[in-house]
């Protein structure tokens, strides 16, 4: 803070003035208290007041399947390659989308691992969004990845498209790699299902749409999940339960 | 808003006793030092100070995260973890500071274990570690060795445990382990931990921690 009280000092004689500069200090100094004395530290986070944690009608936002259905996703259901092909490659070239073709499943599922964030946010207190940051996660159910003489791995990530429009970033943070081979017993057991799961966690904040972006100028307007295949040659992904969730914070961020 | 200062009025004739100003006005002092909360200010001021939205939900939140991504194509560049029983740091370290109060900390991380070579050696478990302390209630992959997975023996059909510890072991796995923990005021860190529920009559597998992210939701609720 940068206000310290005046003290009465002793034998000092305590005249209206005195006294009244004292109050008027003090007076002043809250009076001029505004958003950007505090959030340069004037009060502390004792003084934080109730803060909701999501705001807008729309959110948090959630898309999952459960149940026992199984969707099946293989090459010829991707609409072309589903083969993972680098590191923090963004667009949907190289991944297939949870929720999207469905050939071949026995249950269509009720919703794509995909959100909209409406309204579209600013991320990191730009204008008049106060959003710091969206907490996303990410759960899912490997049940087999069959059709696949070698080891496959199942790829999974998390995107985001900015101003409701163009390219999905992903982050590379959120790559993540479940090798099928060693979660089998016997990986040419065909009745033999694995049912382990893909958790994911993050948080998109200004400093991650700065990476391909302007925090400032653009607005996430969707987050969504990709699987795919390490193997080239036609491996069959079945996929169980999923859910994504996006959850916009008003919270301060450190 | 609450009368805060002066604790008792003055009023004409009264003889002021310095020493009462003072401690009154240093009690003053302190409250907007760490004293006030949201009970000192009209709703409306708190909501164009704080939010701009509205005041609801006895909930405040501080945020903290931090992430590091590694390419799980390369395994030379992740995390090695050591070939110990004891619980070693993953990273994923945070240091944040509490009012007192919540705190939910997730952490989300990607594994390698190169176990192809020593099938019978053991995998990873993980837990979270809270001020030095790894958080039990958090230990993923179990203990219980009745839940060690078996595999079969093609020449006499019999089914052998592969004593990998009920832990984790594949060549690529994805995990998230979370927790809400009651904290004190002041500072504290959380990390990821990990262990080899076993190390003996074995080569210990390479396993390493590939992507990690760390998050700290601090509540005063």
């Amino acid at each position: 803070m940068s206000w310290a009280p005046s003290f009465l000092v002793d034998g000092q004689t305590p005249g209206v003035s005195t006294v009244n500069t004292i109050f008027t200090a003090a007076s002043t100094y809250v009076n001029a208290l505004d958003r950007y004395a505090l959030r340069r530290g004037a009060l502390n986070v004792h003084q934080t007041p109730s803060v909701i944690a999501t705001q807008g009608a729309s959110f948090p936002v959630s898309a999952s399947h459960s149940g026992l259905g199984v969707h099946t996703y293989d090459k010829a259901t991707a609409a072309g390659t589903i083969t993972y092909t680098a590191f923090g490659t963004d667009g949907a070239t190289d991944r297939h989308l949870i929720g999207g073709p469905t050939a071949g499943s026995p249950i269509t599922p009720s919703a794509a691992a995909q959100v909209s964030i409406t309204p579209t946010q600013f991320v990191g207190n730009n204008g008049t969004d106060q959003t710091q940051l969206i907490l996303v996660m990410f759960d899912l159910e490997v049940v087999d990845v069959t059709n696949s003489a070698t080891a496959a791995s199942v790829m999974a990530c998390l995107q985001f498209q900015l101003d409701g429009a163009g390219t999905w970033y992903t982050m590379s943070k959120t790559e993540r790699w479940s090798s099928r081979d060693d979660h089998k017993s016997s990986p040419t057991d065909s009745n033999e299902k694995m049912w382990y799961p893909i958790a994911i966690r993050t948080m998109i904040r200004a400093s991650t749409v700065n990476a391909v972006a302007d925090a400032t100028a653009n607005q996430v307007s969707g987050i969504r999940a990709m699987v795919s295949s390490s193997s080239a040659a036609g491996a069959i992904i079945e996929l169980g339960s999923y859910r994504l969730s996006a959850i916009p914070l008003l919270s301060s961020l450190v | 808003m609450s009368w805060e200062f002066p604790s008792s009025l003055f009023r004409t004739g009264t003889v002021l006793d310095w020493l009462d100003v003072n401690g009154q006005l240093a009690l003053y002092a302190s409250q907007i030092d760490g004293g006030l909360n949201e009970h000192n200010f009209e709703a409306a001021v708190g909501a164009d100070l704080y939010t701009a939205q509205k005041l609801s939900e006895n909930v405040a939140i501080r945020a903290f995260q931090t992430a590091t991504a590694r390419d799980p194509a390369t395994p030379s560049g992740l995390l090695l973890v050591p070939p110990t029983e004891q619980w070693t740091n993953c990273g994923g370290e945070i240091d944040f500071g509490s009012p007192g109060g919540k705190a939910v900390v997730m952490i989300s991380f990607q594994t390698y274990g190169n176990a192809f070579s020593t099938p019978e050696g053991p995998g990873l478990q993980f837990a979270i570690e809270l001020d030095g302390a790894p958080q039990m209630s958090t230990l993923l992959g179990s203990g219980d060795m009745s839940n060690d997975r078996m595999n079969t023996d093609e020449s006499t059909s019999s089914q052998i445990p592969l004593n990998s510890g009920v832990s984790f072991r594949a060549l690529y796995e994805a995990h998230a382990i979370q927790g809400l923990f009651t904290v004190d005021a002041g500072k504290h860190t959380v990390r990821l931990l990990a262990r080899f529920p076993y190390t003996t009559n074995t080569n210990v597998p390479d396993h390493r921690i590939g992507s990690v992210e760390t998050i700290v939701l601090v509540l005063r609720a």
